[in-house]
């Protein structure tokens, strides 16, 4: 029987409604992988503020999972406001282990910390492996997470809904004990950001920016601000925000704040990334799939007298060079990317707290900060890189 | 009113492990809080009594372990905090925050309100806010739904609300709280919470100096 014809327009349309249909049943179609995929390397998605329940939220879940398949991540970062509106046990489902389903059940983990909108409860939370504290530590190693014998990455989960002085004290002590290459700080409010609804964390930046100077953090990943933006190196640290996971502030990236290196404010996202060796690797996706950023930075392995050792290396000593530096934006980025205003000025903003160096790009010494009450001490150099990521 | 910082050694009586002593070595600050000693002695006291009732509480409730599923953390705090509002029962305002206490923590927080560093510090308290800020909507997260918190004592913080930051540099001002309660703002009042009961205990009520704050 011959198929009656249709119209170019009514064709259309049924294609349409049958790719709406097919992606609205399955994971999206991810976009280019902009990561290397390296053989024993640590691979991680950094999402925050998720916990609408929201379309919004299901469809960066979809994103995730489909990259997942190309980028198979061990585990995911959650930098706060991991549930809205309250933590019933429906909460937990419709909010959270329904849109990551598929990453649950293939064995992916979770590692929460605490926004201003979770109930402290949350902690003890099975799939958030919190186990029962507010802020906890773990090392993930390449082949296996928590391998012994490599110093591997050091993640450091921070409560600063509370930060109070056992915290602070924790901080520091485990800081100081590690002898991990990476050490990797996340919570939920942003030490660096350009939002206009909340911004930079001042009081809590006077209180950590020097101790991970000191002990030699290298990155910060960050919620609470509802957009994704990589803010320009502070001190030899780089620090994200990836607060629209599931929330999203459109327009909120103040451009004039001068800390912008990449932002994009306009739709919902998350990141990836993958460590190999003295090598970090991130890319920024849309909730549609498109990269937002992506780029690699360089850590220079820890000298082999300091390695075992985060303690400060005697008055004298060689000089820091500057922290890594990545590329600019990706290639053909098909997403609106957000960058500064070559009109404004690099320097930092009017802070109490200890300032960003201007120089962190291309000196080879580190400043010392405006205000820490003791200067921190050199930390392995880092080396820059025009690599783009592969 | 005579006054001395009282430091950290007799405010960590209440925190237990992990409170260290400020060392030579250390770039944490030491806690400093300025209230007169007895008046300190009598504020953790009366934590310790609640701590201590919180405790007897805990006994008689299912336990919620590390490794809970979502049923068992809520089916868990639900007992807690109903068996924790039922036992302080007629609890009022001033009882933990005693006229003392409650003078000298708005002396404290006057003083770092204005500092030079007192709008960022108010900045920061208006983050997360209850009557400020409200939780993104299911239907469309880029919009903003307020939920409301009933300033009373002894009643339940809306668990839908967020919490308000408490920027470090006043909680090294104020007395060490044990790990079970917690200071917060909501709208210019600085209340006790219990963190995991999500009970108001007290609260201090127009602490913080900005009429730009909803009450």
């Amino acid at each position: 029987m011959k198929r009656p014809a249709l119209s170019w327009n009514a064709e259309v349309r049924l294609a349409l409604a049958a790719l709406a249909l097919l992606l609205a049943g399955s994971p999206a179609p991810a976009q280019e992988l902009r990561l290397p995929v390296k053989d024993g390397s640590i691979r991680f998605a950094v999402i925050g503020d998720t916990g609408t329940g929201s379309t919004a939220q299901y469809d960066v879940a979809k994103q995730m999972i489909a990259f997942h398949a190309k980028l198979p991540f061990e585990f995911v970062i959650m930098v706060g406001d991991d549930l809205y509106g309250g933590s019933s046990a429906d909460d937990y489902r419709t909010k959270f282990e329904q849109p990551y389903a598929a990453l649950l059940s293939g064995k992916v983990k979770f590692y929460a910390s605490l926004g201003n909108h979770d109930n402290p409860d949350e902690r003890n939370y099975k799939d958030w492996n919190m186990s029962g504290q507010r802020f906890y530590t773990w090392r993930a190693s390449p082949g296996g997470l928590g391998k012994l014998d490599n110093p591997g990455v050091r993640f450091f989960a921070l409560d600063t809904n509370y930060m109070d002085k056992p915290q602070l004290d924790w901080v520091e002590s485990e800081l100081k004990k590690s002898s991990s290459e990476w050490k990797i700080a996340f919570f939920h409010h942003p030490l660096y950001s350009s939002g206009r609804t909340h911004g930079s964390s001042l009081d809590l930046r006077a209180q950590l920016e020097p101790l991970f100077m000191k002990y030699g953090v290298s990155v910060v990943l960050t919620g609470h601000d509802h957009f994704y933006e990589r803010i320009k190196p502070q001190h030899g640290i780089y620090h994200w925000v990836c607060g629209a996971g599931g929330s999203l502030r459109k327009g909120d990236i103040d451009r004039g704040t001068g800390l912008t290196e990449v932002g994009f404010d306009t739709d919902y996202s998350f990141m990836l990334v993958e460590i190999d060796g003295t090598d970090l690797y991130f890319q920024a996706v849309s909730r549609t799939g498109q990269t937002v950023d992506a780029g690699v930075i360089h850590h220079e392995p820890f000298p082999a007298s300091a390695a075992p050792s985060p303690l400060p290396p005697s008055p004298g000593s060689t000089p820091v060079a500057p922290a890594p530096v990545s590329p600019g934006p990706p290639k053909g980025s098909p997403a609106p990317v957000v960058s500064p205003s070559p009109s404004v000025s690099p320097s930092p903003p009017a802070s109490p707290s200890p300032k960003p160096s201007p120089a962190v790009k291309t000196s080879p010494t580190r400043r010392r900060p405006a205000t820490p009450r003791r200067s921190p001490s050199p930390r392995p150099s880092p080396k820059p890189s025009p690599t783009p990521p592969p | 009113m005579r006054e001395r910082a009282v430091l950290l050694t007799l405010s960590g009586l209440l925190a237990g492990a992990g409170c260290s002593a400020t060392s030579k070595e250390s770039l944490v600050p030491p806690q400093t809080v300025e209230m007169d000693a007895e008046t300190l002695r009598k504020f953790q006291h009366e934590v310790e009594e609640y701590v201590e009732l919180r405790q007897k509480v805990l006994t008689k409730i299912p336990p919620v372990t590390t490794k809970a599923t979502p049923d068992q953390i809520a089916a868990h705090q639900k007992a807690l905090t109903e068996a924790i509002v039922a036992y302080r029962k007629g609890a009022k305002r001033g009882e933990i925050f005693g006229p003392e206490v409650e003078a000298a923590v708005r002396r404290t927080l006057h003083r770092a309100f204005s500092a030079p560093d007192g709008p960022a510090l108010i900045k920061e308290i208006k983050s997360g806010n209850p009557t400020v800020e409200g939780n993104p909507s299911a239907r469309d997260p880029t919009k903003e739904v307020k939920q409301p918190v009933t300033l009373t004592v002894n009643t339940f913080y809306n668990s839908a609300a967020p919490f308000s930051s408490v920027p470090p540099s006043l909680l090294l001002k104020l007395p060490l709280l044990p790990d079970q309660v917690r200071y917060r703002f909501v709208g210019r009042a600085l209340i006790l919470r219990d963190t995991e009961a999500n009970v108001i205990l007290d609260y201090i009520p127009e602490v913080v100096p900005d009429p730009s704050i909803p009450r």
